[in-house]
């Protein structure tokens, strides 16, 4: 009987203490709510003229932190047992109920007596007490008329929005970008220079400097047309410093090759002859293979090569710093791949554009795929390929090889001084190089298109491979099989540059070098 | 039924009986065995001829206590009311004996106590707080239960020694006795004119008041209604220009006492705010002292008493 009173007693003011917490509950969490809602209009208001991409997140941080403050303040504000009693004894209980509540681990006959009286008056009073609902009519409807002002504010389209998504849009672009420019300028920075010339070193730093030019140019930027106008610049730059870290690669391991090979000079000048005409009777197909693109499995082959025979590619010449250079030279011919790819999806108006830098990127990439295809059957990671086919051949004489290369690059598209050049440093390292050198010392009387079914008088060996993957633009001053005068060619691409740089076409800094490098020709 | 209910059955009793000599003043009555079940003094101001000595005659009778009446004059000496010692001379030799004095009863009527001079007032403070007399070196207890109802006349204040606000603080209740209704006054004069009148009957004795004083301080009391009551005090010395001192310590004793003492005479176990509100003013009526702003202005102390109450939340 008296457990029963007890219970009876906590139950009664239990239930009404759960009563009164989720009314005033339910009370903080409305008005919490239609002010988290009030501060998102605002927000969402100023978005409607300003431009703010986060306006939406800080909305909805608005709403959901207004309802944590709402259940953290409705839980505070929770009644205790001694408050809902004393509310029951509101109803005309005289305080028994309280008094019972607090009484209730006493035993003595006035605790008893008294709990009963509560007990009695509880019983009789229970339909008299009621818990009311604390919440106003006006607050949800406030809650929810906010709540639509807020949906309403937030799905109106404005110019200040669009605005708003262009620029985050171009934020993450040039973002990407940094990242990209970064990471390139970390794998120049991280070459070995001490096989490096002075003017190799050198060559490296402004590389770095125009990329962090370029990355601040696209830091810079306001809109897509400037970003994009950033991008192609590096775009050129990316195929530019690609080719010219390829180089670089060949003659430095053309260097430290002829370091390693010095003692061996009467049987590797031999071995280097027929090395050299070993690779004459490839060269057409070479060629033929680097215009159609030698895929990437061609590639692994080269590189699978290498890795079986890193002892014999250290003894070929092979250098470290070599491999960086050329592993810097495929990120950064990638990067421009992408850039290209990138520039084409983003903007078609820069269509134009494209094409001058796809011509460029043409040359560049049959150059290099003329190199690879060169370099044998290893393809387009060649350099590796070459190396690890010339391990199997053992002494047969790398640098010979190298020196057609030189003479293979000038066939195969950009020429002008490069292959000579490259002729030249590995002429000198091998005695194959007598070839290299009569073709890198030849006049400038005519310059040789190749044609796309190899058969130029003027190119030697044979058609493999198919065709299917090759690139022909028709935006240069010849076509295929032509040959155009040496002058008109620099004079054209010379004319062309100047007018670039007139328009701004091309980065700040790269107009110096535009300048002496055309100039170099007159 | 429990003790408990019996004794509060012979309580209401106990008022009924005195009920049948005292016509109205029922909140009177109620006062003073609320007063008495506190162990408490009682003051009564009111006009003459209102029926104290009457009521205070009849509870005595209802309680089956002593009860003695002590008419206050200027010219009234401490020895008069506590006793004296006087010398016995016989065969044996001379000496001193303790001839008791009238505050030896369990009910003391000081009728017009404002009359007496200071001192011969507090020769009662002693026996009213300690429930002892000290005649010379020697004290003497004074017999439970004790209690002092003194009574004193709002008018004729000429020639008057006011109670100084020590003393008021030693009475428990200080009860204001109001002129009868017209059918009160009807019912007061059959009962004193006519022949057959009904006396009240003996309900309770002294051992079973002290029982019941015991029973009325075992009464509960909730925090929160403590609280009310501390607020209640509290209350009386935050500024206020009509309150120039407020309660004492002691009031707020009183009114615990007091509402304890109320709710076991309604047959409850326990206090109330309503028990709270009721007792504060004969508790804080003598224990406020006005301000010079509020005598000006007419203002009396069961309109602050009110003012405060209402404000206090409960």
């Amino acid at each position: 009987m008296e457990n029963h009173e007890k219970e009876y007693i906590l139950n009664g003011i239990k239930s009404v203490r759960r009563k009164m917490n989720n009314g005033t509950m339910t009370v903080y969490i409305v008005c919490f709510l239609a002010i988290g809602f009030f501060l998102a209009a605002i927000a969402e208001g100023i978005a409607m003229v300003v431009p703010f991409y986060y306006v939406h997140y800080l909305a909805a941080a608005f709403v959901v932190l207004a309802l944590i403050a709402g259940i953290i303040f409705g839980i505070r504000k929770f009644k205790t047992m001694k408050q809902a009693a004393l509310f029951i004894d509101s109803h005309g209980m005289g305080e028994r109920v309280i008094t019972a509540y607090e009484s209730l681990e006493e035993e003595d006959i006035v605790a008893k007596s008294q709990r009963t009286d509560a007990v009695r008056w509880m019983e009789a009073g229970k339909e008299s007490v009621k818990v009311p609902f604390p919440l106003k009519w006006w607050q949800p409807l406030s809650a929810l008329l906010l709540m639509a002002l807020v949906i309403f504010l937030a799905a109106y389209p404005t110019q200040a929005k669009m605005d708003a998504t262009e620029k985050h849009a171009l934020k993450e672009a040039v973002e990407e970008k940094e990242e990209e420019i970064e990471e390139a300028i970390e794998s120049l920075a991280s070459i070995d220079q001490e096989s490096l010339t002075a003017a190799e070193k050198e060559q490296l730093a402004t590389m770095m400097d125009s990329l962090s030019s370029t990355q601040s140019e696209l830091a810079e930027s306001q809109n897509f047309a400037q970003y994009q106008q950033a991008t192609q610049r590096l775009e050129y730059k990316y195929e530019d410093m690609a080719q010219s870290l390829e180089n670089m690669a060949q003659a430095v391991n053309a260097r430290e090759a002829a370091n390693n090979n010095n003692g061996q000079d009467s049987q590797d000048g031999q071995d280097g002859q027929e090395g050299q005409e070993g690779q004459d009777g490839q060269e057409g197909q070479d060629g033929q293979e680097g215009q159609d693109g030698q895929d990437s499995q061609d590639s692994q082959d080269g590189q699978d090569s290498q890795d079986g025979q890193d002892g014999q590619n250290q003894q070929n010449g092979q250098s470290r710093t070599g491999q960086q250079l050329s592993q810097a030279s495929q990120q950064f011919a990638q990067n421009a791949g992408n850039d290209q790819n990138n520039s084409r999806q983003d903007n078609n108006n820069m269509q134009a554009n494209n094409n001058q830098q796809g011509q460029q990127g043409q040359q560049g990439q049959q150059d290099q795929q003329g190199q690879q295809g060169q370099q044998g059957q290893q393809g387009q990671q060649g350099q590796q390929g070459q190396q690890g086919q010339q391990g199997q051949q053992g002494q047969q004489g790398q640098q010979g090889q190298q020196g057609q290369q030189g003479q293979q690059g000038q066939q195969s598209g950009e020429g002008q001084g490069q292959g000579d050049e490259q002729g030249q440093d590995s002429g000198g390292g091998q005695s194959g190089s007598g070839r290299g050198t009569g073709s890198g010392g030849a006049e400038h009387d005519y310059v040789s298109l190749p044609n796309a079914t190899g058969n130029d008088d003027n190119l030697t060996g044979g058609i493999t491979g198919s065709a299917q993957d090759s690139f022909r633009y028709e935006n240069g001053i010849g076509w295929e099989g032509n040959r155009v005068d040496y002058q008109n060619v620099i004079g054209s691409y010379g004319e062309r540059a100047y007018q670039g740089i007139e328009n701004g076409t091309y980065p700040a800094g790269m107009t110096d070098v535009i300048k002496d490098y055309f100039g170099g020709f007159e | 039924m429990n003790e408990f209910e019996a004794m509060q059955q012979k309580l209401m009793l106990c008022e009924q009986e005195i009920g049948k000599e005292i016509i109205g003043q029922r909140n009177v009555v109620h006062e003073v065995m609320m007063a008495i079940l506190s162990g408490g003094n009682v003051l009564l101001e009111g006009m003459p001829g209102l029926g104290k000595t009457r009521l205070v005659n009849t509870i005595s009778h209802v309680l089956n206590l002593s009860f003695k009446r002590i008419q206050f004059t200027p010219d009234l000496m401490p020895g008069d009311i506590t006793g004296t010692n006087i010398m016995l001379r016989d065969e044996n030799g001379s000496g001193f004996r303790f001839e008791p004095g009238p505050v030896f009863a369990n009910i003391i009527l000081a009728d017009e106590i404002n009359r007496a001079t200071p001192k011969t007032q507090s020769a009662l403070l002693e026996a009213m707080q300690e429930h002892s007399v000290t005649v010379g070196t020697v004290s003497h207890k004074v017999p439970e239960p004790f209690f002092v109802l003194a009574t004193q006349n709002p008018i004729e204040q000429e020639g008057t020694y006011p109670l100084p606000e020590a003393q008021l603080d030693r009475f428990l209740f200080k009860i204001v006795v109001d002129f009868p209704t017209k059918e009160e006054l009807k019912g007061i004069l059959g009962l004193t004119e006519n022949v057959q009148t009904m006396q009240a009957q003996q309900i309770l004795d002294s051992q079973e008041l002290e029982a019941a004083i015991r029973m009325t301080k075992e009464i509960k009391i909730a925090d929160a209604v403590l609280d009310y009551i501390l607020n209640v005090v509290m209350a009386t010395h935050e500024k206020n220009v009509n309150i120039r001192e407020g309660a004492s310590p002691r009031a707020a004793q009183a009114i615990v006492r007091g509402a304890k003492a109320k709710a076991f005479l309604e047959g409850r176990y326990n206090v109330s705010f309503d028990d709270v509100q009721s007792v504060a003013f004969p508790v804080l009526r003598h224990r406020i002292i006005l301000s010079f702003d509020a005598i000006s202005n007419g203002v009396v102390e069961d309109g602050i008493i009110g003012t405060l109450l209402n404000d206090i939340p409960t």
